[in-house]
Parts: C-alpha cells; sequence; structure tokens
C-alpha cells in the first residue's frame, strides 16, 4: 500500500507572508490541527501544529526556570495573543521538516513519525505539495487491515 | 630537551584553550596525561608534592560550595528576593537594575557567579517581559556585577580561591584588601550604567502595577529546607572567617558544610552531585597538573626573568609591577579564560618574588612581603574584572548571553562589546587608582604620623 492511497488530499495552506492572526483563523474556520506553510510557488516551507501555535504565548525563560509560571501575570495570555497578532508565519513555523513522497510505501512513513517522533507528515509530487499523512489515518488503515478477512 | 617538550605542550594546550577548538577540559586532561606520561613530572609529583601538584584546596573548596548553593537554589530563594526587589523598586525598571545589580554581586562573592546568573537571568528575562522593556541593559549589568561582585572574596571567584590557596591567604585578607576596592568601583559602575541606560528605561504605570501584583511568596518552594541551608551557609561564611584563626583551610570548612547540609537536606546524593560541575573540576585538576609540568622544567622561571626586566621591581618598590600586572592580567582575562592564566601567573609573580626579595625564614614570608602584597591584589582585581571586558571572558558571560538567547534574545559581541568595553575600563582605572591610593600614598601620609 502506497502513501496516495491513504493520505489526506485536502492539506490546509496558508503563505509565508501570512500573520499570526490570518493563521489561527484558517486553524479556526477549516477545524485542523495542522497547517502548513508554503510559499509563491507553492513550495512546502514549514508545517505549524497547535503545540507550535502554544509555543508563541509562552515565554521562553521559563524552560530554564519554571517555578516562575505561578508569578506570571493573569492578562499574560492575552495581552501576548494582541501582542503577537502581526507577528509573520515564517517566525512560527517549523521550518526543518521530514517529508514523505506520494508513492513512499506506508511503513516508510510510519518508521519517520516513529523515530522523528511526529504526529504529521507533509506528501509531495514533484516537491509540491499535494496532501498529509497522519498518525490517526494511520491507524485508521490499521483497523480496516484487521477487519479484513 | 624537556623543557621544549614540555613548553610544546603547554603552548599547544593553551593554544587549544584559547581557540576553543577543543573543549577545554579535554586539553587540560590530555595536557596533564602527557606531562605524567614523558615523565616532566613524576606520578608523585602531580598529585603530592607542594609545588607542582593539583592544589585541591581549590578543587574541594569548589565542590563544597557547589553543593550548597546547589541545594539552596532548591528553595526558590533566589527568584523570591529578585522579585521582592522589583516591588521594592515599584516596578520603577532603572531602580530595578540597580537592585538586580546589587544582589547579584552580593549573590557573586559569596556563591560562585555560574550559579547566580543561571538563576538570576531567567526571573531578569522575566521581569523584563513583564514590564514590555528590552532585557539587555538588566542582563549586561549583572553580567558586570556578577564579575565585579566575585572579586570581593576569597570564595567569590576562581581566581582568587587560587592566589588565596597558594599564598596562603586567609578570608579576612581579601576582606580588608579587595572588598574595599569593590566597594570603591561599585558605586561608580553603577553610575555609569545609569549614563549609558538611565535614560533609555520608562515604562508606563500600568506595567508597574504587573510588577506590584506578583505574591512572590509562591516562589518558596521548601522553606524548612531555606531555614536549613541558611543556618549551614551562614556557619561556612563564619568557618571561612575564622579559617585562619582556626587553622583550617577554606576547602575543609566548605566540605564540612556541604557533607552537613547533605544530611539535614534529606536529598539524595546522587542526584545533588550530578549538579556538580566536573568538566569545570577536572579542567582545574587537569590544567594544575599541566602548569606544573612547566614550573618544573624552568619556563615559569624564564617568564618571571623578563617580568624583572620589563617592571624592575625592587624589594621596597613593585608599584609599576603591580599597575602591570593589573592591566595585563585584565587585557589576558578577557580574551584568555582566567583561570589557566592565574593557573601560570601565580607562579610567575612567585619567581620574581624570590628573585627580588631578600630571603626569609618561610616561603609565606616572602610570598606575603608588604612590598609584593599589591601585586597579588593587582592580579586578583585584573584577572577577576578582565573577565567583564569580552562575551567569552568569564563563564558568567559566556551563561547570560547563552540563556539569552535561548529566550529569543540574541546578544552579538558587538553589542556587549559596545558596553563592556567601557565599564571594564572603567573599573580597571578605578582599580589603579585604588592600588595606588592605598598601597602607595596611603602608607606614606600615614608614616608622616
Amino acid at each position: 500500500m502506497r502513501i496516495k492511497d491513504i493520505m489526506n488530499s485536502s492539506p490546509k495552506i496558508v503563505r509565508v507572508s501570512d500573520t499570526f492572526e490570518h493563521l489561527i483563523k484558517v486553524l479556526d474556520e477549516e477545524k485542523s490541527h495542522v497547517i502548513f506553510v508554503v510559499d509563491g510557488a507553492d513550495r512546502l516551507k514549514g508545517i505549524v501544529t497547535e503545540g507550535d501555535i502554544v509555543k508563541v504565548l509562552v515565554p521562553k525563560y521559563v524552560n530554564e526556570d519554571e517555578s516562575l509560571i505561578s508569578v506570571i501575570d493573569e492578562n499574560y495570555f492575552e495581552d501576548k495573543c494582541k501582542e503577537k497578532r502581526s507577528v509573520s508565519i515564517e517566525e512560527i513555523m517549523q521550518k526543518s521538516l521530514y517529508t514523505v513522497d506520494e508513492n513512499d510505501t506506508i511503513i516508510k512513513a510510519a518508521a519517520l513519525m516513529v523515530i522523528h517522533r511526529i504526529h504529521t507528515l507533509p506528501v509531495l509530487r514533484n516537491g509540491k505539495l499535494i496532501g498529509f499523512l497522519s498518525r490517526l489515518a494511520l491507524i485508521k488503515q490499521i483497523t480496516k487491515t484487521l477487519s479484513e478477512k | 630537551m624537556v623543557f621544549w617538550i614540555a613548553t610544546g605542550i603547554f603552548i599547544v594546550c593553551y593554544g587549544l584553550i584559547v581557540s576553543e577548538k577543543l573543549d577545554k577540559t579535554k586539553v587540560a586532561l590530555i595536557g596533564a596525561g602527557l606531562m605524567m606520561f614523558l615523565k616532566i613530572v613524576s606520578h608523585h609529583e602531580a598529585f603530592y608534592n607542594e609545588k607542582y601538584a593539583v592544589d585541591y584546596n581549590v578543587i574541594f573548596l569548589l565542590i563544597g560550595m557547589m553543593i550548597i548553593v546547589h541545594v539552596l537554589s532548591k528553595t526558590g530563594i533566589f527568584q523570591y528576593l529578585a522579585i521582592k526587589c522589583a516591588k521594592l523598586a515599584k516596578g520603577k525598571p532603572f531602580l530595578i537594575l540597580i537592585l538586580f545589580a546589587c544582589i547579584t554581586a552580593i549573590f557573586s562573592a559569596f556563591l560562585d557567579n555560574v550559579t547566580t546568573v543561571l538563576l538570576l537571568v531567567p526571573v531578569t528575562l522575566f521581569i523584563a517581559d513583564e514590564l514590555n522593556i528590552d532585557p539587555f541593559p538588566f542582563l549586561i549589568t549583572e553580567v558586570m556585577a556578577a564579575n565585579i561582585g566575585g572579586t570581593a572574596t576569597l570564595i567569590g571567584d576562581p581566581p582568587n580561591i587560587m592566589i588565596a590557596s597558594k599564598i596562603k591567604l586567609t578570608f579576612m585578607d581579601f576582606i580588608y584588601h579587595l572588598t574595599p576596592a569593590v566597594l570603591f568601583i561599585f558605586p561608580f559602575f553603577l553610575l555609569a550604567t545609569k549614563f549609558f541606560f538611565g535614560k533609555k528605561m520608562h515604562v508606563k504605570e500600568e506595567v508597574k502595577k504587573r510588577i506590584m501584583n506578583m505574591d512572590e511568596r509562591v516562589l518558596l518552594k521548601n522553606f524548612p529546607l531555606l531555614i536549613k541551608s541558611f543556618i549551614v551557609l551562614g556557619i561556612v561564611i563564619l568557618g571561612f572567617v575564622f579559617h585562619g584563626v582556626l587553622h583550617h583551610e577554606p576547602a575543609t570548612i566548605a566540605i564540612l558544610g556541604s557533607a552537613i547540609l547533605l544530611i539535614l537536606s534529606k536529598e539524595d546524593p546522587h542526584e545533588v552531585l550530578k549538579e556538580i560541575e566536573w568538566p569545570t573540576i577536572f579542567f582545574f585538576i587537569g590544567l594544575f597538573i599541566l602548569v606544573g609540568g612547566v614550573i618544573k622544567v624552568g619556563l615559569i622561571t624564564k617568564l618571571s626573568e623578563g617580568m624583572i626586566a620589563i617592571t624592575n621591581p625592587t624589594a621596597d618598590n613593585m608599584f609599576v609591577t603591580s599597575i602591570t600586572t593589573l592591566w595585563f592580567s585584565a587585557i589576558c582575562s578577557a580574551v584568555v579564560d582566567n583561570i589557566p592564566f592565574v593557573a601560570s601567573m601565580i607562579p610567575l609573580v612567585r619567581d620574581t618574588a624570590y628573585a627580588v626579595l631578600p630571603a626569609e625564614s618561610s616561603n609565606a614570608g616572602i610570598l606575603q612581603h608588604p612590598t609584593l602584597m599589591p601585586v597579588w591584589w593587582s592580579l586578583a582585581l585584573g584577572a577577576c574584572l578582565g573577565g567583564n571586558g569580552t562575551p567569552i571572558g568569564a563563564s558568567a558571560n559566556v551563561i547570560t548571553i547563552g540563556l539569552s538567547k535561548k529566550a529569543g534574545f540574541p546578544i552579538t559581541f558587538k553589542k556587549y562589546m559596545i558596553y563592556s568595553i567601557p565599564f571594564t575600563i572603567l573599573t580597571l582605572f578605578i582599580s589603579t587608582v585604588y592600588i595606588w591610593f592605598r598601597y602607595y600614598i596611603l602608607p606614606v601620609f600615614l608614616s608622616q604620623f
């Protein structure tokens, strides 16, 4: 079985130059957990997950001193949301990506997910984004395989 | 032949340490290993000889203090005090900067600089974030304050620990001679921060309220441990104050104190010992043997002859030697790790002393000769304060810049140097005035009465 047989062919995309505000709007409207970032020629440049979005709002110094979480101002979250409104997606997205080709095997995708602890793999055709494969799609495939007699 | 082999090993190792091409601990250990393997220093000399061996006083004083600081850091007291200071300053950024500089200097005087900045930098970034203000003025001020504060006491900075151990100086010697120097330097340093940053640090009233609304008490995580740590630290500092009278080395006090704190705190020693900076400890061990090798073959004696020729010290006056040592140490410490530099300078000054001063009954007599003492204080001041000069001049600088970058506020070499150079020159200039006045003017003035 090949990746193209089970992938989702409707990836939600935004442009590198779009803003954080636009990204949140797309995420909310499309009810998606992951957004793909492409340039003007539809070449994949990065991905943004829910985790990346939350990370934007949390100060990085808490990684060095977790105790500071307990004294952060109660309006910090709202203030940071507004402050980051016009930040470009390029600053937020994950730039180092693992990708698969539509003709790769499912086990290759599964192995990449396990080795690199990733949940979603962009699927490319001739370097252009045409879909994505999530862990959920793999689980569905396992269910299907087990139900076959 | 042995002379050139030892000198070659030393120069290559020094070059590798300075270039940072290879980890400095690995370099020091391979250098030490070669010195021993080639029998430039024998096994016995490397471990037991007073002149060439590892200085276990330095090693165990560092380990003991690292254990105490690690246990203390678990209590949240550093963060508590930082927030308390920010509230005392009523959220006014420049006042916060001044108070943070003061607590950093005080902590650094009694605890190691790296731990101090490791604990204070995140809380500084937090305060700057809450104030919506650039953290750079706070961070560079804290780095400088850590290195200046560390100069004040025997235990504040490794160069002081090394000098004290070799020359048999007491904690109180440093309190009498270097603490006043730091107290003299610090107000000028704070004035300079006012000049550089005072006008740039203004925030709105509502932002200040955020600071005032913080409850710093939630940061105190383990009150019983805090009390135990303070009691032990207090006793250890008292032990340092009286170690000369008690005829104990500072390392003895630190090891006993850390062992008592380990028992009282009920911490797992495995966990605590994991936090010791073992690479630094092994760097010291390797370095002592490496320097021991070049002392034994006579390289340091030759260098001291050069120093005598240039600065022309006499048994009555070493003013030029003192001031040259101060500035030379500062320049070298800005570009080279000050630990290997001081490890090499101590025997150099010692050999100079043996060549110039009249022979006396004991080593300590010559090494603590009144004419020579300003040179030791100049070495300590130069090595500690020179570390401020560049981003790589001292461990506190490297750690702070690294933490700042991780938090999304990179500090470039250039940005750091624009401020560090004038700050460093200022502190060295004031140190020069201090050395000149205290050791060359004041005694003449007092002798007239």
